[in-house]
């Protein structure tokens, strides 16, 4: 990545960060260990850890969606403890109450005042496991403090630590005992991607591993939180041409006017998927973000936010969004200048 | 996954419907696609108004097409069938026709029996005679409006049927069928306007139905709709001067007087006959006689007996004993003539040699045939040289005058028998009479034009043409000949015209004069009538034909030499010889030939230019284009783009596909697949994508470069792919028919 001098003298935006932005070869380094130090725990899933590592990039939450025991919540796991960081982890059920997360205020008999007592929400990586087992009164007071990164309890504001992801695993919505996350929810999370099964290999590989003991005890931070704040910056420093911003545009625009959707991709989709495709273009090594990245990401980051056009009984589920979303990208003519002409 | 397969199959089976809501619903444009082509129909149709007069042809032809259309596109939107709409639209078309033309024939009015085929047969016969016979732009009778009925319910038919297999482009071949007719008729006539239009109807037709064609019917009917509209003008003339009947007046039988004119103005005559003779004088070959006098036209006695003995013809009318003869023969070789009719001296005793069937008519001596032309024919007609001596014409007079041949109309305009009276009131005898009438027409300020009536609108031998020419002075041989036999009439002379050819080019050849008669040498005179003499030729037209001996004034000028076939100077006024010079345009001589086979070898170069021109158009075309995108490369600004819609339309153009909606990153890794290698493409991708998408510092991009990649691309196609790509690049198409995304 060629840096530009003055970049180099930025200060950073957090107050705890000494440090600027970093070079190329030192973010690349500093990536693929975290990647490979996730992949030590999570066998043949390259794509997925991949993908989650640039939402962490990104200042993004994921929502890691499929069924149990495909290794949602060890993806999660594997990748807080490989930073060196504040983890909290959650496990929703139906009797949690918001407060259990964000913490409650009590009375300090010595102090004769409110104390507040922190929740779990108060880390740097959040680990919400089943999070649509949770009644939508406990999933929208997480849901605020992703957005706000910050928590309001008896009228007070509490600054959550930065930076502040939030991994979240749920069942797929047909599955029993679960509450659908609506899209306004859903829409806060910066991508959702899926497990899948190993394969064959990867299954066998895992079979013998595991018999000597968790890989994830093992596993130890490569990275520390403010080298991670470096890596963000980084992230933020990537350059964005006016023609990937049309061309994010125009997929937005794409999705809000085809016929099998009745709700298209938000704004926040658009500025989400344009912090995607910088760290995507970051972790490539480029400081410049090509259609490409958007290409590859408009999937993940775009798919869980749009609504078919019919109902959504039997005949449209994450499949069939994908499809279209995918559908939607191919068909946008890509712009190669400034002017927006393809 | 299995995960994601297990749920693959019902989901697969939702995403169906929605898949197909996105394509174009059948039948959209459909309506719109109809009725464009209706109205492409219809403009092509309007081209032949330069051929036919009035308008109310025009309605019935649309009305016709756009009725079968309506029943296709009306059984379209009812049955889901694609065997039905044509049928039932070829149906209607059908029964409409019979409902209009022979609904009293037909079953129900509608259904065609045999007896309505015969009726059809019958009215599209008068229609094809009609059309030979008429003059343009020529008055619409039923058989022609019956035709172009016809014509355009098979066009509208056949132009649905490309619409319903999906190929908009062929109806191109349909409305061609409709534009060339004016073209056929008469060349140079055609209306461009008409021609743009339909070309621009069919354009919007093409528009409409885009996407359902291949790339390549565009490009061929493109292509033959353009090289056609150029080449056409230089092809027509030659179909013309070549293959159309050189006498198309004569070779009905009706009427050849209508289209004399026409045939005379029509330039670039041909050898129509040549003869040798016995006789003292050249002879006036005669094909018909024109007896009856409408007041719009001449016209043949209808319905005269006829026979067969062609050695033995009838004596001719009232000639009587008194009159000395000598006996004659001409020996005629008919060579590009096409005519029912044989020429023939007057009067004719007998002919020998023809082969094929024919018969005399008594009346006017003519022979003609009913089966056969005279096309080819050689044979020997004997006849009679009249000598009618001055005696006997100052005293002939014209009681026994043959039926209707004094007759006519009411309504003569006073100019006529005015002029008559003016001319020949001071004359002794009736023949002195018609002298006078020929020394007057034949005289100054009369003027031989064949272009003049035309132009000021009294071509013809009615009545009011007459009344024009009178006064104008101006006019060829059919006005005048009309005029004297009128004025003739006028004066109690019995008269009628006769159509024939006046004798031709004497040249001397194998020891005997050989008179050549071209196709210009058409002429048409009347023929007197004097008791005891029968009728005489006169010749009134001035620069045209002989001066009969008995004809010129014996006491006036008796030294004029009479038996020369040009016309002398001293017998005629100076517009002869512009009237021969006109015609000597012949090419005859070798010089002239030569200078004509010059001038034809220019036009074949310039025609070869204008299809290399052609040929070349797109080539050059796609050169601009490549050299506008460098300049662009070379100032910057959006240079990234010029650069890779170049690398883009450079595979196009070898028959990639490149969907605008693709990467730079996912094109250039496809094309490196098709080369094999990752070669300059890869590293000209990453300037481009520095350019495009990086930071406003990047190195910028070298048209070499580019040049590189554009070798290489051009490399891996085979020699057919790479000239197709020169001379026809698909990628200048792109624009229209962008890839399937």
């Amino acid at each position: 990545m060629d840096r530009l001098p003055e970049s180099e003298v930025e200060v950073g935006i957090d107050a705890e960060s000494a440090a600027g932005p970093l070079s190329a070869p030192e973010f690349l380094l500093d990536a693929r260990a975290v990647m490979a130090a996730v992949e030590t725990v999570i066998d043949g899933k390259r794509d997925v850890i991949e993908l989650a590592t640039t939402v962490l990039l990104a200042e993004g939450h994921l929502l890691v969606e499929d069924v149990p025991g495909v290794g949602k919540t060890m993806l999660a796991r594997a990748l807080a403890k490989s930073v060196d960081c504040t983890v909290n982890r959650i496990q929703f059920t139906p009797d949690l109450l918001p407060s259990d997360i964000t913490g409650v205020s009590v009375f300090n008999q010595v102090a004769r005042d409110f104390e507040f007592k922190p929740g779990p929400v108060f880390a740097n990586i959040l680990i919400g496991d089943e999070i649509n087992r949770a009644s939508p009164k406990t999933q929208s007071a997480l849901l605020e403090s992703m957005e706000e990164r910050q928590v309001s309890v008896d009228g007070l504001t509490y600054e959550l630590p930065d930076p502040f992801t939030v991994i979240a695993t749920q069942n797929p919505v047909e599955m029993e005992g679960t509450y659908a996350l609506p899209e306004a929810q859903r829409d806060r999370f910066m991508a959702r991607i899926s497990m899948g099964y190993p394969d064959a290999a990867n299954e066998a590989a895992m079979l013998r591993q595991r018999e000597k003991g968790s890989p994830l005890e093992e596993l130890r931070p490569v990275v520390t939180i403010e080298r991670l704040r470096q890596m963000i910056l980084t992230v933020r420093e990537v350059f964005v041409s006016p023609a990937v911003e049309h061309y994010v545009v125009a997929i937005a625009a794409g999705t809000r006017a085809d016929r099998e959707l009745r709700l298209g991709a938000s704004p926040r989709a658009t500025l989400q998927l344009v912090r995607a495709a910088k760290a995507r273009a970051a972790l490539d090594g480029r400081d410049f973000v090509l259609p490409d990245d958007i290409d590859a990401l408009a999937v993940p980051v775009l798919a869980h936010r749009l609504m078919p056009a019919k109902s959504s009984g039997s005949g449209y589920g994450r499949e069939a969004l994908a499809e279209i979303a995918a559908r939607i990208v191919k068909s946008t003519p890509v712009p190669l200048g400034a002017s927006g002409t393809a | 996954m299995a995960l994601t397969e297990v749920r693959t199959a019902p989901r697969a089976a939702g995403v169906g419907p929605a898949r197909r809501g996105s394509r174009l619903r059948p039948g959209e444009g459909r309506w719109a696609q109809a009725l464009l082509v209706a109205a492409a129909l219809a403009a092509a149709l309007a081209g032949l108004h330069v051929t036919l007069q009035g308008l109310s042809w025009w309605f019935v032809g649309t009305a016709y097409a756009a009725s079968v259309l309506l029943a296709a596109a009306l059984t379209r939107s009812l049955v889901r069938s694609a065997f039905w709409p044509p049928i039932v639209s070829l149906a209607a078309g059908v029964a409409l026709l019979t409902l209009g033309y022979a609904a009293d024939t037909a079953l129900l009015g509608i259904i065609p029996t045999p007896a309505t085929l015969a009726r059809f047969g019958t009215l599209v016969n008068s229609g094809v005679t009609s059309i030979v016979e008429q003059r343009v732009p020529a008055t619409p009778e039923l058989g022609i409006v019956l035709l172009i009925a016809v014509l355009m319910v098979v066009c509208a038919w056949a132009a649905d049927l490309a619409l319903a297999t999906r190929h908009p482009a062929l109806i191109a071949a349909p409305l061609a069928a409709i534009l060339v007719v004016p073209m056929a008729i008469k060349p140079g006539l055609a209306d461009a306007f008409w021609y743009l239009v339909t070309a621009a109807l069919y354009l919007a037709v093409l528009r409409i139905g885009r996407r359902r064609d291949s790339r390549r019917v565009v490009l061929v009917t493109g292509g033959i709709l353009v090289l056609g509209s150029l080449l056409l003008p230089y092809a027509l003339p030659g179909v013309d001067a070549r293959d159309a009947p050189r006498v198309s007046g004569l070779r009905t039988g009706l009427n050849p007087l209508i289209s004399l004119g026409d045939d005379l103005r029509r330039g670039d005559p041909m050898l129509a006959l040549s003869y040798t003779t016995s006789a003292q004088e050249p002879v006036y070959l005669r094909l018909t006689t024109l007896e009856t006098f409408t007041g719009e036209t001449w016209g043949p006695i209808v319905g005269s007996a006829q026979g067969g003995d062609l050695t033995r013809f009838p004596a001719p009318t009232g000639l009587g004993g008194a009159t000395p003869y000598d006996e004659a023969t001409v020996d005629v070789t008919v060579s590009d003539v096409i005519t029912n009719w044989l020429p023939a001296p007057y009067p004719t005793t007998s002919v020998t040699g023809l082969t094929g069937e024919w018969f005399w008519e008594p009346d006017g001596l003519t022979v003609r045939s009913v089966e056969t032309g005279a096309r080819g024919q050689r044979y020997q007609a004997s006849f009679l040289e009249l000598a009618p001596t001055s005696a006997q014409l100052a005293v002939a007079t014209s009681r026994d005058a043959p039926a209707g041949t004094l007759e006519l109309p009411d309504g003569v305009p006073e100019i006529i028998p005015q002029t008559a009276h003016a001319v020949a009131d001071g004359a002794a005898s009736s023949y002195d009479k018609a002298l006078a009438l020929q020394t007057y027409l034949r005289s100054e300020p009369f003027e031989y034009s064949e272009q003049a009536p035309v132009d000021e609108g009294f071509d013809g031998s009615g009545m009011d043409a007459l009344a024009v020419f009178l006064d104008r002075k101006v006019g060829y041989c059919v006005h005048y000949a009309s005029a004297m036999a009128v004025m003739a009439r006028e004066l109690g002379i019995p008269s009628r015209i006769a159509v024939g050819f006046q004798p031709g080019d004497r040249q001397f050849a194998d020891g005997s004069n050989v008179y050549s008669v071209s196709t210009d040498d058409l002429h048409a005179w009347p023929e007197l009538y004097f008791d005891g003499i029968g009728w005489l030729r006169f010749e009134p037209t001035p620069g045209r034909g002989a001066v009969p001996d008995y004809g010129t004034q014996p006491v006036d000028d008796p030294n004029t030499p009479q038996d020369e076939s040009s016309p002398t100077p001293s017998a005629l006024p100076t517009s002869a010889t512009d009237a021969r010079g006109d015609r000597d345009e012949t090419p005859q001589t070798p010089e002239q030939l030569a200078a004509q086979q010059g001038a034809s070898a220019l036009v074949s170069l310039g025609v070869l230019a204008a299809v290399l021109l052609v040929a070349l158009t797109p080539a050059g075309f796609r050169a601009a284009v490549r050299r506008g995108r460098i300049r662009r490369i070379r100032q910057g600004g959006d240079a990234a783009a010029a650069a890779w819609e170049e690398v883009r339309d450079t595979a196009r153009d070898v028959g990639w596909s490149a969907p605008e909606s693709e990467t730079p990153r996912t094109f250039a890794a496809r094309i490196a697949a098709e080369l094999g290698a990752e070669g300059a493409i890869g590293a000209f991708r990453g300037h481009v994508e520095a350019n495009a998408y990086g930071r406003p510092d990047a190195a910028a991009l070298s048209p070499a470069e580019l040049a590189a990649v554009r070798r290489e691309i051009l490399r891996s196609a085979d020699l057919r792919t790479r000239l197709r790509a020169f001379l026809l690049p698909p990628s200048l198409l792109y624009r229209w028919r962008p890839d399937d995304r």
